[in-house]
């Protein structure tokens, strides 16, 4: 766990940063909020990983837009201009620009949730968990070893299982029966260790008294000055709703690019490359800083 | 001042109706270094779990234990759980937490002490052990040692009054065991704490510790300091078993002749002790058997093996070539890749260079039955993964069954083995409820069924008391004279200085170094027994304790 660029923020900010940019995201089919949730998405993921990784993700996800931007307009069929019929079906341009607007909030909401990944990793989820309830933060990360140790000591039977005979058999139904077992035993295995976790627990008090919560995380300036300006622009947000949301039938809503619009939609723009702007500083930070040295 | 006194303390378990500890008493004093020993089952960790309240097992217990002069009992919880900590023997099962600064945490979250107490105490305790470096790390990144110091470091940082140790390196390899128990004495030094330990491997330890115990069938039978515990065995039973437990030295002093002096236990000190004999004779007349050089059972060509294409290679070219009829131990630090090297002799891995000749034909060739039904066994390191019924029986039986006997067959093999091992007492318990070398016999008995050739074992010795290892030893002896190949993956030196035809070494992809064990372990200067280590001023090629002793009485004291 290195914590540097945009990830030096504190888990809530961060929390709350990626819960606004999906609330925006994923409430309005706005083309102007798609597009720029799009290109800032696909901009930090490529800050993050290769050139190569980026190309060939993209390269995937544009079969994924193809397939939603050709089917929704085969199902879906309402709309004010027909184009032809299909099998007497009416194609509509409405649909038809629906289908590309969902295609491209699926592909945004796919990249933004591999940045959310990145970013709020399982440390930071247990420390947000254990701010709201302790208790279940422990018995998460109980959860989060106990899996790994099951799938461990399944693979660890199934190969000395192998060993002694126990997959010479052709019927099936035996090899299924087989299978069952291990992980049964793979299961009770796991269980053992976490009772004597249990007992580790409690050997170092655990449920005498109210538990603190200690992490290392701490909360900085910064930290308040970016939270204050979430929401901000959460509250500009709601309070524009009714102008930012976007309708496609039975016609296309139609865009009105007044002032306070352009400067609401640069608002958001700035929502969606904070973390880029911050990636990137810290890039050309490091490099002035070295050229000094 | 005595921080615990135990008064004629007997404990029965709950489910059972026989006691686990019986008459127990003994005092510790307050900054004392006691180490218990004794043979599986003989009641060490359940005497342990009493000192330990919150780890107290259900059963019905009579006697007294006071801490600091009071009753155990009458001690406030929160006290009691700072002052007294238990680190465990398996270091996974204990740690809670999924990073290292968490864990470490942990305890001190429940004493509910505030963020920036809690930040200051972790960073003091990571610097008292050099931990900065993998702070920040995933606990599945950490080695054994690692994990087990972690443990120690998460309950150090509650500070301690008694720390309370069951079995702490029996899971470790040698050099992470003898880093541990160095870093305990240091803790034992610089803190006063007062330390309980229980042990198998007393060899590292005997040097630090100021009062040793030994408890049998859940009595302590004998007690007293690292240099006179061995005359006080001595005179309850001339040839105890737990005396092949004291440190090689000490047994070579012992084996000499009856000395009521104090005996050395330290290897500089068995060195110094074994000056005073002659060296006129270097080596025993022995019969040594002539190795038939036949064409070889098992032999590997050229290997190469990695686990997947990005992987880096493990094995990196190794030829071999293994008799029949003998048994050769592949010895070498962890993390060297001797298990991998087990799994592609047992046709488990498949080199992707190279192959495995297995009776003059290819392993490729030979399908899973061929290989596993009467040819090929191995003994896993965590021998329960064998067993997936619910009594030991049960299991036999299911593997008599896949192997093809009928039912008479079946039982007579199973009657066979019974027998062989001594297990008969064992067969209606459940697999994952014995002892750790308990569990390797049966764990080689159910082998034994599927009637191998070779039977390949990956670190038979780990974590068993000296009993079971001679007892492993025998058996192991046993089945060679049966004519049966075997291949040990150990890096329990002694144990293969002992049992062993031909020992090599794996280092970085390679098995350098196949010898006999005499010269094996002779051209060694470091990476050698203890025994070889005290004597090889004198006689070079003598490398087990027996050897010592007998090369010692045979030359005489010098005079001089």
């Amino acid at each position: 766990m290195y914590l540097k660029g945009f990830a030096m923020f504190h888990p809530m900010v961060l929390f709350f940063y990626f819960l606004l940019v999906f609330v925006i995201l994923l409430s309005t089919l706005n083309p102007v909020l798609l597009g720029v949730f799009f290109v800032s998405g696909v901009m930090l993921f490529s800050l993050l990983h290769t050139f190569r990784k980026t190309l060939s993700e993209l390269f995937f996800y544009l079969f994924v837009w193809l397939l939603v931007t050709l089917a929704i307009p085969l199902f879906h069929h309402n709309g004010m201009t027909i184009l032809f019929f299909l099998n007497d079906n009416p194609m509509t341009l409405e649909s038809m620009f629906l289908g590309m607007a969902i295609g491209f909030l699926i592909i945004s909401f796919a990249f933004w949730c591999k940045n959310y990944s990145l970013y709020i990793t399982s440390d930071k989820i247990l420390y947000l968990l254990g701010t709201i309830q302790p208790q279940l933060a422990i018995w998460y990360t109980l959860l989060l070893r106990f899996i790994p140790q099951c799938k461990r000591n399944f693979r660890d039977i199934q190969s000395t299982q192998k060993t002694v005979g126990f997959y010479a058999t052709s019927s099936l139904f035996e090899r299924l029966f087989g299978f069952v077992k291990i992980i049964k035993v793979a299961f009770l295995l796991s269980v053992e260790q976490t009772f004597s976790q249990i007992d580790s627990m409690k050997a170092r008090g655990y449920g005498l008294q109210k538990r603190t919560h200690f992490s290392i995380y701490k909360f900085y300036i910064w930290d308040c000055v970016c939270l204050v300006w979430l929401i901000v622009i959460g509250i500009l947000f709601l309070l524009n709703f009714k102008e930012l949301d976007f309708y496609y039938e039975p016609s296309l809503k139609a865009l009105t690019l007044t002032k306070e619009m352009s400067l609401l939609y640069g608002i958001l723009l700035s929502i969606g490359l904070l973390p880029a702007m911050i990636e990137i500083k810290e890039l050309v930070k490091w490099k002035f800083l070295k050229s000094k040295m | 001042m005595e921080i615990f006194k135990v008064e004629n303390v007997n404990f029965t378990f709950a489910e059972s109706s026989k006691r686990a500890l019986n008459a127990v008493s003994f005092t510790i004093q307050q900054g004392s270094f006691a180490v218990l020993f004794g043979a599986s089952g003989s009641g060490k960790t359940t005497l342990l779990q009493l000192l330990k309240r919150e780890l107290t097992p259900n059963g019905k217990r009579d006697g007294e234990i006071f801490y600091k002069g009071e009753l155990l009992e009458d001690i406030d919880a929160k006290t009691l759980v700072s002052e007294i900590g238990f680190v465990m023997q398996k270091p996974d099962d204990q740690i809670v937490m999924d990073t290292v600064w968490h864990e470490l945490a942990f305890g001190l979250e429940n004493m509910g002490l505030s963020n920036a107490q809690i930040r200051k105490k972790i960073a003091e305790m990571t610097s008292y052990f050099g931990m900065g470096d993998w702070f920040h790390k995933k606990i599945s990144e950490l080695s054994g040692g690692q994990k087990q110091l972690l443990n120690l470091a998460s309950i150090l940082i509650m500070q301690p009054k008694v720390l309370i140790l069951d079995e702490p390196t029996s899971q470790l390899d040698p050099i992470a065991a003898t880093e541990f128990m160095q870093t305990l004495h240091r803790l034992h030094e610089d803190t006063g704490v007062t330390i309980i330990l229980v042990e198998h491997r007393l060899e590292d330890v005997f040097q630090f510790a100021s009062d040793i115990m030994l408890i049998e069938n859940g009595s302590i039978i004998a007690q007293g300091s690292p240099r006179i515990i061995g005359q006080i065995v001595k005179k309850i039973n001339e040839h105890h078993i737990m005396l092949e437990a004291l440190p090689t030295a000490t047994r070579i002093y012992y084996g000499l002749s009856t000395f009521t002096n104090e005996s050395p236990i330290t290897i500089r000190e068995g060195m110094e002790f074994i000056g005073n004999y002659k060296n006129e004779i270097q080596e025993l007349p022995r019969n040594i058997i002539e190795q038939k050089i036949d064409k070889p059972i098992l032999a590997m060509k050229d290997c190469w093996f990695r686990y997947g294409r990005d992987f880096p290679d493990i094995v990196k070219g190794v030829s071999l070539k293994i008799q029949k009829g003998e048994i050769f131990c592949i010895l070498g630090g962890n993390g060297a890749g001797k298990t991998t090297l087990l799994k592609l002799l047992a046709g488990q891995c498949k080199p992707y260079k190279g192959y495995v000749l297995l009776h003059d034909k290819k392993m490729k060739k030979y399908s899973m039955e061929q290989l596993y039904k009467k040819n090929i066994a191995l003994l896993p390191q965590n021998p329960k993964t064998l067993f997936l019924q619910s009594t030991i029986r049960e299991d036999y039986e299911v593997t008599a069954k896949l192997i093809g006997f009928d039912k008479m067959e079946a039982s007579l093999q199973i009657e066979r083995v019974m027998k062989m091992l001594h297990i008969e007492s064992l067969m209606d318990m459940h697999p994952h409820s014995v002892s750790g070398g308990e569990l390797q016999k049966i764990a080689i008995g159910k082998l034994l069924l599927l009637q191998p050739k070779i039977l390949l074992l990956d670190e038979p010795t780990k974590g068993i008391d000296v009993f079971a290892k001679k007892q492993l030893q025998q058996l192991l002896q046993q089945l060679r004279a049966q004519g049966m190949t075997i291949i040990i993956v150990t890096h329990d030196m002694d144990f293969a200085a002992e049992i062993a035809d031909c020992c090599g070494l794996y280092f970085d992809g390679e098995v350098l170094a196949i010898d006999v064990p005499k010269s094996f372990f002779a051209q060694n200067n470091y990476y050698t027994t203890a025994a070889n280590k005290i004597a090889r001023q004198l006689y070079p090629n003598a490398v087990t304790c027996e050897d010592v002793i007998e090369l010692c009485i045979a030359n005489g004291l010098d005079k001089k």
